[in-house]
């Protein structure tokens, strides 16, 4: 009976238990998985914080500017520099980013920069100018400087898909008075609270109570950068709820200054086209083109004032709307004792001191030069290693060179259309500038429009390369010294070619005339096509196919007796490459658009050296030298010389194909290689040949450049004689038709020609020179 | 004797007026271009006939501008190799071949760079583009030429 009565009770127990039983396990439930979600959104907050907190662009720079003396700059050039890198004009330069200018001088407080060789720091200098060049430079102390360095500048970037942009900074690198700006507007309880402020969330419930509106956010800068950082821009009482424990949770683990740090770099505070610009690095350079260490304060006071809406605040757009924003900040900041009310009333009264805006909302000015570090790059990065890791890539651009043939590209090409009677719009144009010698390409045209981003004809249109290819052809014949020489006769009569699918290739020279038996300079210098074809037939097309090759084109290039005459589709860029080998004497050197490559953390991570390969004897390039002034001379190519100085020493080639759809021209002084192409993308006809067209556009360039005459030297191993151009017999100095022209030792004419004198005439010239007669 | 003489000096004159030579400036002069002009076959605008200009092979001495610049910076680069940071080294003559791409000392310390990397062929192509460039310069000549014997018997 007592194990009945106790089996009931236990019975009875377990009757009344199965609730509490089911509750106390629903709370372990509960428990277990809120745990759970807190310990899985613990370790969230942790590691994307910890770990790469962004997909950072890489950001490409334009070449140094160095000053020394001597260096061929004005003084309104290095102004331009200076505005372009954000320095700022002053009376009198103090701190670094400012400059002065005075009648002969510009005073410039340069900033400092991580070079790949060291550290330039920043310093006190003042530049001296004489006429268009730097004539002094010397330091603080007055003392002269052999030259000085200013920082690069940016010129584009590689993006990832969603465009985001930014520039990091540490919270040292900011003014104490942006980060006491942003706290007294956004959070002014943010070093008290642990995430989340309720005071806050009362406050701003109480004042959109009143205003019957969302006039108020309650968010701490936590919880923005949280909402920002973790989550989507829902707005949701879930989200609302997350964002708070995950504030929470990110303050548990990170001091207020790691926060802050984030923030300033997480936000986003701007549009440039598609580039959202996130944090106020970026944002600094975006709007007032200067780094964030430089602001004054009302720029702080308008950088703080767009993190409430970046789009609704636009400075350009809504400049009123930004005006008061801006001087809303300043008095909250007065009143919370961040500046006085006098500096307060001071930056009210300043402009709002952004850059102008630019077209097409900041997009990179110069996106012909940067397809091609895109296109360098992605030869030894991954493209996701490019838009995502933000290597600094530091470039051979030349700003400077740039601008110039912008600036003449447009004016010859509208000139060209205009005198020429080409319908508006159909004349297109593309050029590379390379430095000589360097192999550095300096300056891109892919447009007729500088800064259209579109087809970018300079490295991406494969035109017929026309006569340009001619050098080659001679090149080929003068490395055969026993059998060709500069003065040696070639045939410039008609000839018909039988190729192996039995059509007959007939070319005739461009004005339609024989010149029968000419000197082989000149079937260069006036691009004789039937004197090349045949000059071309007689050393072999495989040869010249070698000579191409050698001289740096890679593509590829079909065994036809057309190729001869530049029936061969190259683009300015490849062209520039042969032509880069035939003005460094023979050295082919690849051209060089990247220069070095950073990490974003500033560690050299890869330099592209300069490197050379000697590929032609130094004795046949003296030949071809010679043949090329020629061409500019006396040839095809000598109006170039109604606009520059007579003494100056160049080389080049026109090229002209087939129904001038084309029009080329090739040509390098001492220090400069600039290559021109002009034709209608539908391969349509044109009235221009390679002089009336492209040759006239590179002297347009070649005339705004500082260039050094063609360092001519004669090498060892040639010599110079005199020689009758009609007979290829030896003449002499004065001799009517005779010229003085240069051999490779041992292939000079032997046999004397009509005019030589005998021993007798020598002797007469000495005695009349003494005699004074 | 007298007699002779002054037939041999009227013979010398009268052999000397034949019509053989256009008469040129003094003997320092350059030479000129070919007397006719001859057609352009690309461009009717460049048919003028443009006075006679001239080719002649330039002075190395002239084209070699001292730059204290470059100086400076190929004293600098020295260093470097000198204390075996040969990448920065290269780094900082390549900012002097910017300036001045024809002042051989540049060529010598990069090849010096490469040879000292072990670099050979490069170092070789290296002196071989400077060398040309020395002219004048004979110490830099001497150096070249005796970096170029070394690689070779490295080689």
């Amino acid at each position: 009976m007592a194990k009945t009565k106790g089996r009931k009770k236990r019975q009875g127990k377990r009757k009344g238990n199965p609730r509490w039983h089911w509750l106390t396990k629903l709370f372990l439930l509960i428990a277990v998985v809120g745990l759970l979600f807190l310990l899985v959104l613990d370790a969230v907050v942790y590691q994307k914080f910890t770990g790469k907190k962004w997909s950072l662009p890489s950001h490409v720079y334009s070449r140094t500017l160095e000053l020394y003396q001597g260096l061929p700059l004005s003084r309104e050039q290095l102004r331009w520099e200076l505005d372009s890198l954000g320095y700022k004009q002053v009376n009198a330069a103090k701190a670094p980013g400012q400059y002065s200018v005075s009648s002969r001088r510009v005073e410039i407080f340069s900033r400092g920069f991580e070079f790949w060789e060291g550290s330039e720091p920043a310093k006190l200098m003042t530049v001296a100018f004489s006429g268009n060049r730097v004539s002094g430079l010397v330091d603080a102390k007055r003392v002269e400087m052999s030259l000085a360095r200013l920082e690069p500048m940016i010129i584009g970037g590689i993006y990832p898909a969603h465009k985001e942009d930014r520039e990091l900074v540490q919270l040292e690198e900011l003014p104490p008075a942006l980060v006491e700006a942003l706290v007294a507007v956004e959070d002014q309880s943010f070093y008290r609270h642990h995430g989340v402020s309720f005071r806050g969330i009362f406050r701003a419930f109480v004042a959109n109570v009143k205003q019957g509106r969302m006039a108020q956010g309650g968010s701490t800068l936590t919880q923005q950068l949280v909402k920002n950082f973790y989550l989507d821009q829902q707005r949701t009482l879930t989200r609302k709820a997350l964002e708070a424990i995950m504030s929470i949770l990110l303050e548990i683990h990170f001091s207020k200054d790691e926060i802050l740090e984030t923030y300033f770099n997480e936000i986003y505070l701007g549009q440039a086209g598609e580039r959202a610009i996130h944090g106020f690095g970026l944002a600094s350079r975006h709007y007032f083109q200067r780094p964030v260490e430089e602001l004054e304060l009302h720029q702080i006071a308008l950088l703080a004032g767009l993190v409430k809406g970046a789009s609704y605040y636009n400075p350009w757009r809504q400049a009123d709307r930004a005006r008061q924003r801006r001087n809303l900040v300043l008095d909250v900041m007065a009143s919370q004792g961040v500046i006085s009310t006098d500096q307060a009333a001071t930056a009210k009264k300043k402009p709002l001191g952004v850059v102008p805006s630019r077209p097409g909302g900041g997009r990179w000015q110069y996106p012909a030069y940067l397809d091609l570090v895109k296109r360098q790059l992605r030869e030894d990065y991954q493209a996701s290693d490019l838009e995502t890791e933000g290597l600094r890539v530091f470039t051979n651009f030349d700003p400077q060179v740039q601008r110039k043939l912008e600036r003449r590209m447009v004016s010859r090409i509208e000139n060209l259309e205009s005198g020429y009677r080409i319908a508006a719009g159909n004349l297109q144009g593309a050029a590379v500038v390379v430095r000589v010698g360097a192999g550095e390409v300096l300056a891109i045209a892919g447009d007729r429009q500088p800064g259209y981003a579109g087809f970018n004809r300079a490295l991406n249109a494969q035109r017929p390369m026309g006569s340009t290819i001619k050098p080659a052809v001679y090149m080929t014949a003068l490395e055969q010294p026993s059998l060709y020489t500069l003065s040696s006769q070639i045939d410039d009569t008609p000839i018909s070619v039988e190729s192996e699918n039995g059509e007959v290739w007939k070319p005739r020279n461009f004005e339609r005339k024989s010149h029968g038996q000419i000197p082989l300079y000149e079937g260069l210098g006036h691009s004789y096509n039937q004197a090349t074809a045949k000059l071309g037939m007689d050393v072999g097309l495989p040869a010249i196919i070698n000579t191409v090759r050698r001289l740096g084109y890679e593509g590829r290039m079909r065994e036809l007796p057309s190729l001869m005459l530049g029936a061969v589709e190259m683009s300015p860029l490849d062209l520039a490459q042969l032509y880069h080998t035939i003005a460094a004497n023979g050295f082919y050197s690849p051209l060089r658009a990247i220069n070095s490559v950073f990490t974003a953390e500033n560690v050299p991570l890869k330099r592209y050296p300069f490197v050379a390969e000697q590929r032609f004897d130094p004795k046949v390039m003296h030949l071809i030298h010679y043949a090329l002034q020629v061409v500019l001379r006396e040839g095809t190519g000598k109006s170039a010389y109604k606009r520059l100085p007579k003494d100056l020493v160049l080389a080049g080639k026109t090229g002209t194909t087939n129904d001038q759809r084309d029009s080329w021209f090739a040509g390098f002084s001492g220090n400069y290689l600039s290559v021109v192409w002009m034709g209608r993308d539908d391969n349509g006809k044109t009235p221009l040949t390679g002089g009336t067209g492209a040759l006239q556009l590179w002297t347009d360039v070649m005339s705004e450049l500082d260039n050094r005459s063609l360092v001519f030297n004669q090498p060892e191993g040639v010599s110079y004689h005199w020689v009758e151009s009609d007979t290829s017999l030896l003449g002499s100095k004065g001799c009517a038709g005779s010229r003085y022209l240069p051999f490779i030792d041992g292939s000079e004419p032997v046999d004397k020609g009509r005019c030589v004198p005998e021993p007798l005439d020598n002797v007469v010239d000495w005695l009349k020179d003494k005699l004074g007669w | 004797m007298k007699y002779s003489l002054y037939i041999f000096l009227v013979l010398l004159l009268v052999t000397g007026c034949a019509p053989m030579v256009t008469p040129v400036s003094g003997p320092q002069s350059a030479p000129p271009a070919t007397a006719t002009p001859l057609p352009d076959d690309e461009q009717s605008e460049a048919r003028e006939d443009v006075p006679g200009d001239v080719i002649v092979p330039s002075s190395p001495a002239l084209e070699r501008s001292s730059n204290s610049a470059v100086t400076q910076l190929v004293a600098d680069a020295w260093r470097y190799n000198r204390a075996g940071d040969y990448d920065r080294s290269n780094a900082v003559v390549e900012r002097a071949l910017r300036i001045n791409h024809q002042e051989p000392e540049i060529y010598l310390v990069m090849a010096s760079n490469y040879f000292a990397m072990a670099q050979l062929q490069l170092a070789e192509q290296l002196v071989r583009q400077g060398l040309p460039l020395a002219g004048g310069n004979s110490a830099v000549k001497r150096e070249l030429q005796g970096l170029l014997r070394q690689i070779i018997s490295a080689k």
